[in-house]
């Protein structure tokens, strides 16, 4: 990490690099290998031809799966002045065409296979679309004017309401962030990570800011289904971080531990986030990977990674998700927004320059952001040395191996379905995930067939949203308000 | 290609279009890599084979269920078990 942490705005992570290590590979995907000069080339081609379709602040939509051509063209659209829109490549058709409505962007970047789904969403038809592989080769762009104030991304996350909710970064949040996750896990330009997270979340693309800010190589993966290449990866690459969401730790020990256990001789971290991880998972990573560091976070979207500590160091802290990092101040408050003192459990805020100002267009949701403060809608407690603790979900979002799921939004769906008389979706304890959806349906006759709710919410919504279980009650228990009560369905 | 494992085909990509639920049958092949469909990420691979294992009443090895790439090495994996 350079002394003075110098950058203004993203695109100076790949500047700064090129500068100092222009030959180095910075990026490897499927055995094929990008210099850092070659990666700013691609960027710069892509940056020359969003000038030409588009004007400085409009947003660009980046609709890709995971592939090197993500990260150019991120570093493309930054580098003009444009604002990237990130759609994860599992969104569903309702919530890609709700999102596309909600920001309008001028030009939206994606590849042939959702051009189906393009078409689908009746997208194609009023917006301007440019496949990523016919952007032609440039090797000019004169640069554009861009601050670290400026709007650099927009990334949609399930929150309180039915409809999700776009989280605004600005180039100084991004920058903020980096400088805290790298101070921690202390990435340097010879570290080389094998990345398998989708790059449309924040975790994963923050990997790719930090990795790049320090002039390191990320193997980059299109996704986690191959899980034994991947680890032979590691060993064979000799890689020294690597990243994965719980789901994916417990697949990994519960069915390669011997190979697993090969990979500590090179890897320096293995980091993970706050989806529910229980001990047994915690010590099976720590007993494959006894010098590794197990480094365990706390963040959202809107804060970026807030808290971090590594587990194997702090075994007297298992429970707890981390300390606040430096530059980041957590507190604890009640229901009236007074400050908690120690081992008094209420709802977590974070403040810090990683932290969002707004929601897109949300004013309801960005009042949950004042003086700096983000209410983060998660209850916990902070102990006397200043470890934070998770307790439960204040909104009742469930957590799915990391995607937050709002039970609105899936309520909302089963509603309209005929036969449905009532309905409510929880989170249930599920091994693998963390957290799975659970729903409560009161059908109008005793006929109705349990199977078609799954057909109909496999077609509205995202994969991981699908009920994994369904449970035919007499009623639905709701407060005199009408509100669910979910902590008795649970 | 006896009868048995037809059976299995087509069961096979019955099961692709109700787990792919905008995949149309035009554009089912077994030849089709993993990569080319739309939707076929980490969680949808591990649904396809569960449900394909209580379907068809068999096991797949893990290292079975890392390497399937296409609609085919499914086909052939399933066939193997079924006429075992």
């Amino acid at each position: 990490m350079p002394n003075n942490y110098s950058f203004k705005i993203i695109p100076d992570f790949l500047n700064n690099s090129v500068r100092n290590f222009p030959d180095k590979i910075g990026l490897v995907f499927e055995e094929r290998e990008y210099s850092y000069k070659k990666i700013k080339e691609k960027a710069n081609s892509i940056a020359s031809y969003i000038v030409k379709k588009t004007k400085k602040g409009d947003i660009v939509a980046l609709f890709l799966e995971n592939r090197p051509e993500i990260i150019f063209s991120y570093f493309g659209i930054l580098s003009a002045g444009r604002i990237v829109l990130l759609i994860p490549a599992n969104i569903s058709d309702d919530n890609f065409l709700f999102q596309i409505k909600k920001t309008n962007p001028k030009l939206i970047i994606s590849q042939k296979k959702f051009e189906q789904k393009l078409k689908r969403t009746g997208i194609l038809k009023e917006y301007f679309y440019t496949d990523i592989d016919e952007i032609p080769q440039s090797s000019f762009f004169a640069g554009e004017d861009v601050s670290g104030n400026d709007v650099s991304t927009i990334i949609f996350t399930s929150g309180t309401m039915a409809e999700p909710k776009g989280v605004v970064l600005r180039h100084c949040n991004v920058i903020s962030a980096t400088k805290n996750i790298t101070e921690f896990l202390k990435w340097s330009k010879y570290d080389i990570d094998v990345n398998i997270l989708s790059l449309s979340h924040s975790f994963g693309l923050g990997n790719i800011h930090c990795v790049l800010a320090a002039g390191a190589t990320v193997i980059l993966f299109r996704d986690a289904i191959n899980i034994k290449k991947i680890i032979q990866t590691i060993i064979e690459k000799k890689a020294t971080t690597f990243a994965a969401v719980p789901a994916i730790l417990r697949f990994v020990v519960d069915n390669y531990f011997e190979e697993f256990k090969k990979c500590g001789e090179f890897l320096r971290f293995v980091q993970t986030d706050t989806s529910l991880m229980d001990k047994e998972l915690i010590e099976k990573v720590l007993s494959a990977l006894p010098n590794t560091d197990f480094n365990y976070y706390y963040g959202l979207t809107e804060a970026s990674r807030s808290t971090f500590f590594s587990i194997n160091k702090h075994l007297d802290k298992i429970n707890s998700i981390g300390k606040a990092l430096f530059n980041v101040e957590i507190k604890v408050v009640d229901e009236y927004g007074k400050d908690l003192p120690a081992g008094k459990a209420g709802e977590i805020c974070i403040k810090g320059g990683h932290v969002i100002k707004e929601y897109w267009r949300c004013p309801e949701a960005s009042k949950n952001i004042k003086d700096g403060w983000l209410k983060t809608g998660d209850v916990g407690f902070i102990d006397k040395d200043g470890y934070l603790y998770f307790k439960s979900r204040k909104d009742d979002v469930i957590n799915v191996s990391g995607e937050k799921v709002s039970p609105e939004e899936i309520e909302e769906v089963v509603r309209k379905m005929p036969g449905v008389k009532d309905v409510a979706a929880v989170g249930a304890k599920d091994r693998l995930l963390g957290e799975a959806v659970k729903l409560f349906i009161v059908p109008d006759a005793s006929d109705f067939d349990v199977q078609s709710v799954v057909q109909e919410c496999k077609k509205k919504l995202e994969s991981y949203k699908v009920p994994k279980l369904i449970e035919v009650i007499e009623k639905i228990p709701r407060t005199e308000n009408g509100k669910v009560r979910r902590n008795i369905l649970k | 290609m006896n009868n048995m494992n037809n059976q299995i085909r087509e069961d096979l990509q019955k099961i692709f279009l109700k787990t792919f639920q905008n995949l149309k049958e035009n554009d089912f092949d077994f030849q089709k890599p993993r990569i080319d469909f739309e939707n076929w990420d980490s969680l949808t691979h591990m649904q396809l084979v569960s449900e394909l294992e209580s379907f068809f009443k068999i096991s797949f090895e893990m290292d079975e269920i890392v390497d399937i790439n296409k609609p085919e090495d499914l086909a052939v994996l399933i066939e193997k078990k079924k006429n075992a």
